[in-house]
């Protein structure tokens, strides 16, 4: 008896974190608003990002390339780790020499820029 | 109230529901108050591996025998339920990465090499869980002994929980909120302390208060019964017929220093020992017979839900035992001739022979005694020419016979080994007996 009261408790355990996960990662999605890498690819085209950086190389253009810029240790230039809040901040509050796009992103274009820099 | 309930603020469910509802909460605080979003399917792999860290964190609350999370379920019951988490942690840690990468289209987070360390923490996190789960399922086919199995386990816990507190904290974005940290923190601290409060300081503690062995009874060819007198000044602890305890013996003589558990076969009316009736199965347990009064013991209990005093509304007993496995019945037996108890009681004990029936003379006894009503029905698999008893394996045919037609009212409690369980649960299937009329009890935790 106490085995199947344990199955069905562990059963209902199981359903109600997947659901939760499930469920809170939709919330989070719809409510901030799904950031899509294609939108943040345009945005890097349209703000001229591609015209310092390449995104298929880690050669240098003007600044470093950035092909798999998330699968390194650090950021380029500014050795900080390469963490999403750090590219933010590179982008608002450039290490050094690249144009400040604190005025020029909203929050959810940082983010849309981001999940791109991600794909690379 | 039993000192061990630890208050009636919360019951049994409501603690059932406190547990995922603590492995989710991370989640949902980043839900909250996250900075970031990356879309549906990195926010489930985030979420994965925020639900898998927390169930890791409390795994070792689950395991450390806290008296306010056994007490409800049972230790048996609780540790079973450590080991179906664990799988499902390993499950939601295997497709974090991969959703991940499906959420990102990055592939390199699963197959480059040239990832920053914190990455690689976190896969090697992945792998030392996979193989904790894996040895710990497949332990009896690895043919991994049980105490080196328990060291790997020991070893292992402790390095995962760190590993992914260090990688999550190091790469977890959401994680860098001053109130999630914090948190975090909080979870990981309480994880630590609670490892080593259950693995180094209680064991101290317990050899601080060794219980002296007063005598070691052979009861047949590879089963002896050692008997256990507290501390001085201290007395036994209050348990419950059918319990079980953990003892550490401290022999000397190079024998093995090793914390296993037995039932508790002597009667909770015996006020000034315990003890344990011990089959030889095991390296460990084949040096049973060298221990000698006098020697030392550290004794954790008592644990266990395996008892018919929890249930004083049922009178009328069904006690299916095979060898070894009368132990904890055989305590219920002797508390119920103790407290002259009316409850009637049918056993069906199943053994090789009369030989190797465990304290077959003493069921006798309690038999004869009026008290309970006990009816003693010896199974032989292997009887000598002269048995004209029931022979053959207990079954469905042997239940009716001496249990009647109508089982509706009778409570089953069934102890033995694997095989007999799993023939006993069957006949009573097929006999159509309600799960609720069946308690049974395993003495292995990773059965």
């Amino acid at each position: 008896m106490r085995k199947i009261q344990l199955k069905y408790a562990t059963s209902a355990t199981l359903c109600f974190i997947a659901a939760a996960i499930i469920v809170l990662a939709g919330i989070r999605a719809w409510v901030t608003g799904e950031p899509h890498a294609t939108a943040g690819a345009d945005l890097f085209q349209k703000k001229g990002c591609t015209q310092c950086h390449f995104t298929d190389s880690r050669e240098t253009k003007v600044g470093p390339g950035l092909k798999g810029l998330f699968n390194r240790e650090k950021l380029p230039e500014s050795g900080r780790p390469v963490t999403g809040e750090n590219v933010r901040r590179q982008l608002i509050d450039p290490y050094e020499n690249m144009p400040v796009f604190k005025d020029k992103l909203t929050k959810a274009q940082q983010n849309a820029i981001i999940d791109y820099l991600e794909t690379l | 109230m039993h000192p061990s309930q630890g208050g009636m603020m919360f019951t049994p469910l409501s603690r059932i529901v406190l547990y995922p509802l603590i492995v989710i909460l991370p989640a949902v605080l980043v839900t909250a108050f996250g900075a970031e979003t990356h879309g549906f399917v990195s926010e489930l792999g985030r979420n994965a591996a925020l639900a898998a860290v927390m169930i890791i964190v409390l795994q070792g609350i689950l395991a450390a025998r806290l008296k306010w999370i056994t007490h409800p379920f049972g230790l048996d019951i609780v540790l079973r339920f450590h080991k179906y988490m664990a799988m499902a942690a390993a499950v939601l840690l295997l497709l974090h990465p991969v959703l991940l990468a499906a959420g990102s289209g990055n592939l390199g987070l699963l197959i480059s090499l040239d990832l920053p360390w914190y990455i690689w923490l976190g896969k090697i996190t992945l792998l030392l869980v996979l193989v904790n789960v894996g040895v710990s399922w497949y332990q009896r086919n690895l043919h991994l002994k049980f105490e080196k199995w328990r060291c790997l386990h020991d070893i292992l816990g402790p390095v995962i929980i760190v590993c992914a507190f260090v990688h999550s904290i190091t790469v977890g974005h959401d994680l860098r909120h001053p109130f999630m940290q914090g948190l975090w923190i909080v979870f990981f601290v309480t994880a630590v302390l609670v490892f080593v409060w259950h693995r180094i300081i209680r064991p101290r503690q317990l050899r601080q208060n060794l219980w002296e062995v007063n005598d070691v009874q052979q009861e047949t060819d590879d089963v002896w019964t050692v008997k256990l007198e507290p501390p001085e000044e201290k007395k036994v602890f209050q348990y419950l017929p059918g319990q079980f305890q953990f003892i550490t013996f401290f022999r000397g003589r190079d024998l093995p220093v090793e914390e296993h558990h037995w039932t508790i076969s002597s009667s909770p009316a015996e006020k000034n020992f315990v003890t344990s009736t011990i089959k030889a199965l095991g390296d460990f347990t084949a040096t049973i017979k060298e221990t000698r009064p006098g020697d030392k013991a550290a004794v954790h209990a008592p644990f266990g839900r395996f008892s018919y005093t929890l249930h004083p509304e049922e009178k009328d007993l069904v006690f299916l035992a095979g060898g070894i496995g009368i132990t904890p019945l055989m305590s219920m037996l002797r508390h119920m001739r103790d407290v002259q108890a009316d409850h009637s009681v049918v056993l069906l004990y199943g053994n090789p022979d009369t030989d190797q029936a465990v304290f077959h003379q003493e069921i006798k006894e309690i038999e004869a005694g009026g008290h309970p009503d006990l009816k003693v029905v010896d199974v032989l698999s292997d009887p000598n020419e002269n048995w004209d008893g029931e022979s053959g394996y207990i079954d469905r045919e042997k239940i009716i016979r001496h249990c009647g037609e109508d089982l509706s009212g009778k409570t089953f409690y069934v102890c033995g080994p694997p095989p007999l369980i799993a023939a006993v649960m069957s006949a009573l299937n097929e006999l159509a007996v309600s799960p609720r009329q069946i308690r049974v009890e395993i003495f292995s935790f990773l059965d």
